[in-house]
């Protein structure tokens, strides 16, 4: 990769694009978005890929960093002044609503979009996509107490909207 | 050491089962094919920074041809400069005179 080589480029977008297209698309909840901020993720990794050190963390965890980086740089570039949490509470409509099982996804989608950044952006590496408090704290550049922390506060804002849900 | 309370532990897994299920029903699409192969061919069709330049130059057709003769040009003036009995180089001595670093002189301004 380092070296430029294409063929393990596309080797590496086949293995970690559902990946980042999902991270991405939650952190959103846009698809169309997330397809662009994939690819920027993606010509980002191709031309930084000599900042990876093996050591320091997985290849995996550097790309979720280069992907929160360019989701915050395209949330900068479209409405600079407005506060990221109000650019990304504008829900998508959602084709088949009727159904149950996709209006309850459409309100976890909801409920994630309405944390704030840091708290959705360890939530969803740490719920769906596995990653310890290790990891998290490696993507997110900060401490393992501080991802304990941001994730001690999401659950409990998720348990109270699904608390609500279930009285209504 | 007190006795952990086994009642809210309980509740607090429950909880979190319920809550991780919740979570797990919002499930998002694979990647299409289409996006997949539109990001490889965004970075392979990449021009790297010396085809640019090359393109800049006017493509292979025009900078080889220059540059092959720049290249003669560098290597064969000198020779041909040594056949005919020219020469540019100088005796160290003269070197260090125009340079006025020549200790030897005596320099006095007016």
């Amino acid at each position: 990769m380092a070296a430029g080589d294409q063929a393990a480029f596309a080797q590496l977008v086949q293995r970690h694009l559902n990946d980042m297209l999902a991270f991405i698309e939650r952190m959103t909840g846009n698809r169309a978005d997330a397809e662009d901020i994939a690819q920027d993720t993606f010509t980002k990794a191709w031309q930084q890929a000599r900042k990876w050190r093996p050591g320091r963390a997985k290849y995996r965890t550097w790309l979720f960093q280069v992907a929160m980086n360019q989701t915050r740089d395209r949330w900068r570039r479209q409405r600079p002044t407005e506060d990221l949490n109000e650019v990304l509470i504008s829900p998508e409509p959602m084709p088949d609503q009727a159904a149950d099982s996709a209006a309850q996804a459409q309100r976890v989608r909801a409920a994630l979009l309405a944390l704030p950044e840091r708290q959705r952006c360890a939530m969803i590496l740490s719920h769906y996509h596995g990653m310890n408090n290790i990891e998290a704290a490696q993507a997110l550049e900060i401490s393992v107490e501080a991802v304990e922390s941001l994730l001690g506060r999401a659950r409990r804002t998720l348990r109270q909207k699904l608390a609500t849900e279930r009285e209504a | 050491m007190p006795t952990p309370d086994t009642d809210t532990d309980t509740d607090t897994d429950t909880d979190n089962q319920d809550l991780n299920q919740w979570l797990d029903s919002y499930q998002v699409a694979p990647a299409d094919m289409a996006v997949q192969q539109r990001i490889i061919t965004s970075i392979v069709s990449r021009p790297q920074p010396w085809r640019e330049l090359l393109q800049v130059l006017g493509g292979w057709r025009i900078a080889g041809p220059a540059f092959a003769l720049s290249v003669s040009l560098g290597i064969g003036t000198p020779l041909w400069l040594g056949q005919n009995g020219n020469t540019t180089s100088i005796a160290q001595d003269s070197v260090w005179t125009v340079a006025g670093l020549d200790s030897s002189q005596d320099w006095t301004y007016e």
